[in-house]
């Protein structure tokens, strides 16, 4: 950053643009789709008065995906924030705790096994988000956990059920349809049972991730002197583990294996805003929020009448954006 | 009174024995210098006495009570140490890094006395010389400035006991002597007991009021370093042949001549 250091006045800054990001970008998404809502009608609706067709797609299918949207974007970010900042490995994000692969591979197991079932579809996927996570932390576990020992396990675990994904879907190639767009991750038909799953987590996740956000600042200056200072290394990077896991599980359990958000978003975030961990997360939570809504409602008014699955269009206006913020900051 | 006591310490690290049955009691209030040849076990000392490993067979008490059964934010606050290989992110102050040495005194998200804290990071920050470059990032200044950022955050935990593992390493000779001056100041001016594992044996001649010497994994002498450090001991110890001279301070000073055949 130059060898400056942002000042508490553009952090400020920073944080209020990303509100108005995810204020446009909320608006955005719940006015425009293959029907335009004009902002009366919003009003009305949520008052309660509105009537017709336009009340109904408005209650029933844009303001929950919205909400979904923003859920998953605040969930995912904050989860890799809080990876990168225990793994003290900027390449940390979801996929590295195995959420990705237990998640999917649970998830495809359920679609191509069971296809009348898509009920079942974000319960397993949960579990077996859950169970990955675990099964890594326990492979690491040896005398304590080192952050190279979790990533190595990550890689392992998730080359194992990546290999049990791939071979499912050639075994039931006919099928791979619905698979394919659970990979990609999508927002299409997500309703108010989904923003029911997220936003418990989202809550309890953001207060507890809060908490500790001093505590993650300590653990950047390695552990032996966060220990010197009074960390309890071990147990922090236990508890923050199990927060960042559930966030990504209820996140890909309801919307896919969205692979963009938990990587590029906390760094975006870094580089606009630094690296205090009280300043930077409800950053990444804000900005993640902003880029789901933004990229979602793209997604389903670019192509029109096609819907493209978010991740794709996230991932292809999201990593040029990365780039240049790169260039311009490092 | 807080007494440090380390008894019969035993370390193994796969399968090496690093240290062997080490009994030492350090002396309050001075400051206590460890030497002794490479691989002698003096860095993982340090490390069980900081609480940093807890790998380890005997004990180490503080003030009567094991510290492997004292909190690690009850710890920091009476014992603080500076490691070798300290790292901060990119965009890290001074200012911010020495309030990181409040840490055990805070609650959560919210600092339960914040003026206190203010005071103590401002008196770390004077007596270890940083305050003109309090809003420099840590990564931009050179070593000997770098050394005193972290020696200011250790001071700010306001410990009884200051544990320092070889500070002076990669140091030119003035922020040496800088580094030791503000050690020697601070534990004659506040009576902060101070434990450092020191390379330069001249350092260790100059700067402590008691030297404990590592051979064989365990305490081979202890005591003031004009009756420890001999020509016979450097021999014995290091296997080098010295000569000792008193310079203008009075003090003891030693020249290696050559390996002992």
């Amino acid at each position: 950053m130059n060898g400056r250091v942002p000042g508490h006045g553009r952090q400020v800054m920073v944080l209020f643009a990303f509100l108005i990001l995810v204020i446009a970008a909320g608006a955005a998404s719940i006015m425009l789709g293959s029907v335009a809502i004009p902002f009366a009608e919003i009003e009305s609706a949520l008052q309660g008065t509105g009537v017709g067709t336009h009340e109904q797609i408005l209650m029933n299918i844009r303001l929950p995906r919205t909400l979904v949207a923003a859920l998953v974007g605040i969930n995912l970010a904050l989860s890799g924030a809080i990876l990168q900042a225990i793994m003290k490995n900027p390449l940390a994000d979801p996929h590295i705790i195995g959420i990705s692969s237990g998640a999917g591979l649970m998830g495809i197991l359920v679609l191509l096994l069971m296809p009348e079932a898509t009920v079942l579809v974000t319960p397993a996927a949960f579990v077996g988000a859950m169970g990955a996570a675990l099964l890594i932390y326990v492979l690491a576990w040896k005398d304590g956990i080192r952050p190279i020992r979790i990533i190595l396990a990550g890689v392992a675990v998730s080359a194992f059920l990546g290999a049990g994904i791939s071979a499912l879907m050639i075994l039931y190639s006919d099928r791979v349809h619905s698979a394919l767009m659970w990979m990609v991750g999508g927002l299409s038909a997500r309703s108010w049972p989904h923003v029911a799953m997220l936003y418990p987590y989202t809550i309890c996740a953001s207060v507890l991730a809060l908490l500790f956000s001093r505590h993650l600042n300590i653990l950047q200056l390695g552990d032996e002197m966060a220990k010197g200072v009074g960390l309890a290394v071990e147990r922090t990077r236990f508890i923050l583990t199990a927060i960042a896991a559930l966030l990504a599980s209820s996140a890909v359990s309801v919307v896919g294996l969205l692979g963009f958000v938990g990587l590029i978003v906390p760094h975006a975030a870094r580089l606009l805003i630094g690296s205090d961990h009280r300043l930077l997360l409800p950053a990444s939570a804000l900005l993640g929020a902003a880029v789901v809504m933004a990229s979602d409602t793209f997604a389903r008014i670019a192509f029109a009448p096609v819907e493209l699955p978010v991740g794709i269009i996230m991932a292809a206006l999201g990593a040029p954006f990365f780039l240049f913020l790169l260039r311009r900051e490092l | 009174m807080m007494e440090l006591i380390v008894k019969d310490l035993s370390v193994t690290i796969a399968g090496h024995t690093i240290l062997d049955h080490l009994s030492i009691a350090f002396p309050h209030g001075k400051r206590t210098a460890i030497i002794g040849p490479n691989g002698a076990g003096k860095s993982t000392l340090l490390r069980a006495i900081a609480g940093l490993s807890r790998d380890y067979e005997g004990e180490v008490t503080l003030g009567g009570k094991d510290i492997r059964h004292i909190g690690r934010s009850d710890l920091a606050k009476r014992l603080a140490i500076l490691p070798q290989g300290a790292e901060t992110p990119p965009d890290t102050t001074v200012a911010r890094l020495v309030d990181y040495g409040r840490f055990p005194y805070r609650a959560w998200f919210r600092a339960s006395n914040p003026k206190e804290d203010r005071e103590a990071v401002e008196w770390a920050m004077r007596v270890t010389h940083v305050e003109a470059f309090r809003d420099r990032e840590v990564r931009t200044l050179s070593g000997g400035e770098r050394q005193r950022a972290f020696l200011a955050m250790a001071l700010a935990q306001k410990p009884e006991i200051l544990l320092l593992d070889e500070p002076t390493t990669y140091l030119d000779i003035a922020h040496q002597l800088e580094v030791m001056q503000i050690v020697t100041d601070i534990n004659q001016t506040y009576g902060m007991t101070v434990i450092m594992v020191l390379h330069d044996i001249n350092h260790a001649l100059q700067y402590a009021d008691e030297i404990a010497v590592l051979k064989d994994h365990a305490i081979y002498r202890q005591g003031a370093p004009q009756s420890v450090l001999s020509v016979d001991l450097l021999a014995d110890v290091f296997g080098v042949r010295a000569d000792i001279f008193t310079n203008r301070n009075g003090k003891t000073v030693l020249s290696p001549v050559a390996l002992v055949q």
